[in-house]
């Protein structure tokens, strides 16, 4: 008795684990304002023992970006895909059209997506160009008064040929970051490697870094950036020198570098093909550790073996072990869980329909 | 069916755990509704049981409605067990409703209690570790904070403010859109 009330005393009425139970039932939003009530009630709702409980930032679906063929040309369009029992609408409008409405947009992609950021136009870097540009948010929920933008642009021939920050505290572009050698880190240096063109990843910020790949010589590797746009470390990747592997997908889940190759089995003569998911379980001693493979044959219905049997991987689940791809012959989105060897349509497109990119979303409150 | 089940229920009724409040009151409960405890299940299955469970974080007061809680929730266990393999689906959705609509309206009129006895009852849920009952008393309470200021928290629960207006304010600027 005389514990639980010198406990009780610490937050309030209530020891702290009946407390946790309480705040994770209460919308994140009201939880980041109970961080004034007082300092214990602060330290409680800060702690990173607490936080993934308190502000979940459950993923709740993915965005999607169509294109779709037709006499006129391409048309592009913007839909929702529900991955959680909902009761009430959405609170978001998929096909963003408060966006798309403004008269200053004419087109809109989607690069990268985080958790519970609202939307902000960001002044464009620089005069327009031709080269190819690529942003990458660098946003950490559990500082969201502010975020930076490093954008990077790549010439046809794959060198970096700029690299600027955006931060929003001082809304203002860097200056061009490419002569920077990152004297601290094991980066050489924005001119000693080549960004793969044909291979677009989204850029996961993890532990205060934004992660991306690029070519060091003949080798892929994973550079970390800190949010100033300085290079930090260079990541291997898992072992893919074996003859018919591939890399296909590069992402974050579950607070996590996460890495998928893909291989082609030539079977008799039925070609299988296999993904191998793989997960930087030591973020510090560069570990990557095997977490599933998946076989399309068995995943896939014995009637798709005809055709192509490659699927293509568009995302991982932020909580989950689930791996969304695509079947590019049935212009189906499916998504795999891994944990039950269990496969779900989530959507289907037209015929005409070709599914461009896809975002999470994981609204904040 | 009918008659292996009833048999069963025998057999459960036969096994009593006797649960001892910090006032030294004695309950007797079944081990269907014993085991939707956590922290008693597993002394059961360490075989600590015997010569009764003391509970000294516990009043028979809170006791008394704990129990309560159980022996409802054990029922409906129970009932939706035996009913699994002897109904059709849509016969076994029926029922289950029925249950469902039952246990919401006790669980309802189970909440209508002052804040004080509240708390007791999360305190005792999470020591007995009973899922149910926690998730239910503390959604009455989560229910009861969303969307207060953090003067109206704490007033309700008589907190004092110890961060300095420095830390507040600190805190109230990272946080700037949590208060629009």
């Amino acid at each position: 008795m005389d514990c639980s009330k010198k406990r009780a005393s610490e937050v309030g009425d209530l020891p702290v684990d009946p407390l946790v139970e309480i705040l994770s039932r209460v919308p994140a939003k009201s939880v980041c304002r109970f961080k004034c009530v007082s300092k214990a009630w602060c330290d409680l709702i800060t702690d990173p023992h607490h936080r993934t409980k308190l502000l979940p930032q459950a993923m709740q679906g993915l965005f999607c970006h169509t294109a779709k063929k037709s006499e006129a040309g391409l048309s592009y369009s913007f839909s929702f895909v529900d991955l959680v029992p909902r009761s009430v609408p959405l609170d978001i409008d998929p096909c963003f059209s408060f966006l798309t409405e403004l008269p200053e947009i004419q087109t809109l992609i989607l690069s990268d997506s985080c958790s519970g950021l609202e939307w902000e136009v960001v002044p464009a870097c620089g005069t327009p160009t031709s080269e190819e540009t690529y942003p990458c948010l660098a946003f950490d929920p559990a500082v969201p008064s502010h975020f930076n933008l490093v954008e990077f642009r790549v010439a046809d021939n794959e060198e970096f040929l700029s690299v600027h920050v955006y931060s929003s505290e001082t809304g203002a572009w860097s200056e061009n970051l490419i002569d920077e050698q990152g004297k601290e880190g094991q980066f050489p240096g924005w001119r000693n490697v080549s960004f793969p063109l044909a291979r677009l990843y989204p850029c996961p910020f993890i532990n205060g870094f934004l992660h991306f790949m690029v070519w060091d010589q003949d080798e892929t590797k994973i550079v970390a950036l800190d949010a100033q746009g300085k290079g930090r470390r260079m990541i291997p990747v898992p072992h893919v020198a074996e003859m018919g592997v591939s890399i296909c997908y590069f992402g974050e889940s579950q607070g996590k570098l996460h890495f998928m190759t893909e291989k082609i089995l030539n079977d008799d003569h039925e070609y299988k093909y296999k993904l191998f998911i793989w997960v930087l379980q030591d973020y510090n001693a560069q570990e990557w550790v095997l977490k599933g493979t998946v076989n399309s044959h068995e995943v896939f219905d014995e009637n798709t073996k005809e055709r192509s049997m490659e699927f293509q991987v568009v995302g991982i689940h932020q909580d989950r072990n689930v791996v969304f791809f695509t079947h590019p012959s049935e212009h189906k989105l499916v998504a795999y869980n891994m944990d039950r060897e269990e496969l779900c349509t989530i959507a289907t497109f037209d015929d005409q329909e070709l599914l461009m990119d896809t975002a999470r979303y994981v609204p904040y409150f | 069916m009918a008659s292996a089940g009833s048999g069963d229920e025998k057999a459960a009724a036969a096994a009593m755990i006797t649960l001892i409040s910090s006032d030294n009151e004695k309950f007797e409960v079944t081990e269907a509704t014993a085991t939707l405890s956590q922290t008693i299940r597993h002394m059961i299955e360490d075989g600590c049981t015997d010569g009764g469970v003391p509970l000294p974080n516990v009043t028979s007061k809170i006791l008394a409605r704990v129990i309560e809680y159980c022996k409802k929730h054990a029922t409906a266990a129970a009932g939706e067990e035996g009913s699994s393999s002897s109904f059709s689906d849509a016969a076994f959705l029926e029922v289950d409703r029925a249950f469902l609509e039952e246990l919401e309206e006790f669980d309802d009129a189970f909440l209508e209690v002052d804040r004080a006895t509240l708390f007791d009852l999360i305190l005792a849920a999470n020591y007995l570790d009973i899922k149910g009952l926690l998730n239910l008393t503390c959604q009455k309470v989560a229910d009861s904070v969303k969307g207060k200021t953090p003067e109206q928290i704490r007033e309700m629960y008589n907190i004092v403010n110890d961060l300095t207006p420095e830390e507040e304010a600190e805190i109230r600027r990272e946080t700037q859109w949590a208060f629009e």
